[in-house]
């Protein structure tokens, strides 16, 4: 138990050097894609390799508000075409396709905070609506989130049904649920050659 | 292997019997005559919309009511089979009917296309090239000689549907819209079936033309603007029946019998062929 606390510390740690927090100007931070990761993880039912699939957007802007030491709402607006993957090629545009995320059809994807519970300890709770593949759909997620005088850092790691957004494609070989892991403190940062 | 069997059956198999039985109710049941546009027009049309309504089944394929681009065709096919079932007759009509094909075409391409600039030119303009290419391929395949129009045209057509599933997957494009090109290969084939079966005249057999170019062509486009950048040769495919006219006249016009159904076979194959190749080999990289 011991050991397993002192790993936590120590990706805890990990975590805090490598987030860079963003400076607040006026209550307000803006997001892009210099300080902010928004990526995800997807796997197969049965084995198929390479699993499990990373990726992750490119383009996208959005904006975080706090008051004082508390995050207050964030958005974000993606640019849906600048979908990349960590092995690039045929799943990438697999991905943009009729099959997914049909980026030409819906070349935007949106967040939209509406309800944000802070505890004390860091953590919070983010509600929002989730605008994908042209269908809008709340969602709730934690997050670690620290407000400080550098500025903000927010780290969360959580699943979605995406098939709740119309994404049905193979349910039964490609895993329903989607991991998304964003990070406002960090830098999107592409694969060679995307 | 058993979802593999599900995919051919229900893809395949199934829209293969609808059209087949599609095309003999018309023609046993409603005793319509062997020079009936309708019954093959039917046959592929609303053959599309049950063998697409079947694969409906499969989870995730898709949905009836339309939330994206391609959901259209299934309708784009109840359209093609209205127009293909109309007879033009004399000048004025056939006139009449090109308007009419025209105007059908421009909806299906006004369904099907994304929005924005497409292919370097403005929605509108791009839509209205689109229509006219489509009508221009209807018109050189109606005016086939009636020799190049027999029971053969249909397996030509449903050559065109099977090279357009194995290329949409030779390039990597979309898994979902090969599978509704499967669709369409099930479709002609049953619609073959039901020529040779029926001993349908050239004239009925023509009636499938509509429905080959609306969908065949509607899909090839939804598959090139669906990547990035376009998979242009897919724009070709739809136009490779036009290579029988080169059995029109020469050398090539004196073969009879199964010769000459190879040889009509042949001509379209070859070209698939090459463009399967091209999409192919200039697809990107798998990883």
């Amino acid at each position: 138990m011991k050991r397993l606390l002192s790993l936590v510390a120590v990706l805890a740690i990990a975590y805090s050097a490598t987030a860079e927090p963003v400076p607040v100007a006026g209550g307000k931070v803006a997001l892009s894609p210099n300080n902010t990761k928004i990526n995800f993880v997807g796997t197969h039912a049965a084995p198929k390799k390479p699993d499990p699939r990373t990726g992750g957007f490119g383009k996208f802007k959005g904006e975080a508000v706090v008051d004082g030491k508390a995050l207050k709402s964030v958005s974000v607006d993606i640019e849906t075409e600048s979908l990349w993957t960590e092995i690039g090629g045929r799943l990438t545009n697999h991905l943009k396709s009729a099959d997914f995320l049909e980026v030409r059809e819906h070349p935007t994807a949106k967040f939209v905070s509406t309800r944000i519970e802070s505890a004390a300890d860091g953590k919070a709770k983010i509600t929002g609506n989730l605008t994908l593949h042209g269908q809008t759909k709340e969602v709730s997620f934690p997050a670690t989130v620290a407000v400080t005088d550098k500025g903000l850092t927010l780290a969360s790691e959580f699943k979605i049904d995406r098939t709740n957004w119309g994404i049905n494609y193979e349910p039964n070989q490609v895993v329903k649920e989607v991991t998304l892991k964003i990070a406002i403190g960090e830098k999107t940062q592409l694969p060679a050659g995307q | 292997m058993i979802e593999l069997a599900v995919r051919v059956g229900l893809g395949i198999l199934a829209p293969a019997a609808v059209a087949l039985a599609l095309a003999l109710l018309l023609h046993r049941g409603v005793k319509a005559a062997a020079t009936d546009r309708y019954i093959l027009a039917t046959a592929g049309g609303v053959g599309f919309f049950f063998g697409y309504a079947l694969m409906l089944l499969v989870p995730g394929f898709g949905q009836l009511m339309p939330a994206s681009r391609w959901q259209w065709l299934p309708y784009i096919g109840l359209m093609s089979a209205v127009v293909g079932s109309l007879r033009p007759r004399g000048k004025l009509l056939w006139g009449l009917w090109c308007v009419l094909f025209a105007a059908a075409a421009l909806l299906s391409c006004e369904k099907l296309a994304p929005r924005g600039e497409m292919l370097g030119l403005p929605r509108l303009a791009s839509l209205a090239i689109l229509a006219a290419l489509m009508l221009s391929l209807t018109l050189l395949l109606e005016i086939l000689p009636a020799r190049l129009c027999g029971a053969t045209l249909p397996a030509v057509l449903a050559l065109v549907a099977a090279a357009l599933m194995v290329t949409l997957l030779a390039a990597a494009v979309s898994a979902r819209l090969a599978q509704l090109a499967g669709i369409l290969f099930g479709v002609f084939a049953g619609c073959w079936l039901a020529a040779l079966w029926c001993r349908l005249l050239p004239e009925a057999i023509c009636g499938l033309i509509p429905p080959f170019v609306l969908l065949i062509s509607g899909l090839a486009y939804v598959g090139c603007v669906d990547q990035d950048p376009p998979v242009l040769i897919l724009l070709l495919l739809p136009a490779a029946p036009l290579a029988v006219w080169a059995a029109a006249a020469g050398p090539l016009a004196k073969l009879t019998g199964r010769a000459a159904i190879i040889c009509q076979l042949a001509l379209v194959a070859i070209p698939l062929a090459i463009i399967a190749a091209v999409a192919f080999f200039t697809a990107p990289p798998a990883w």
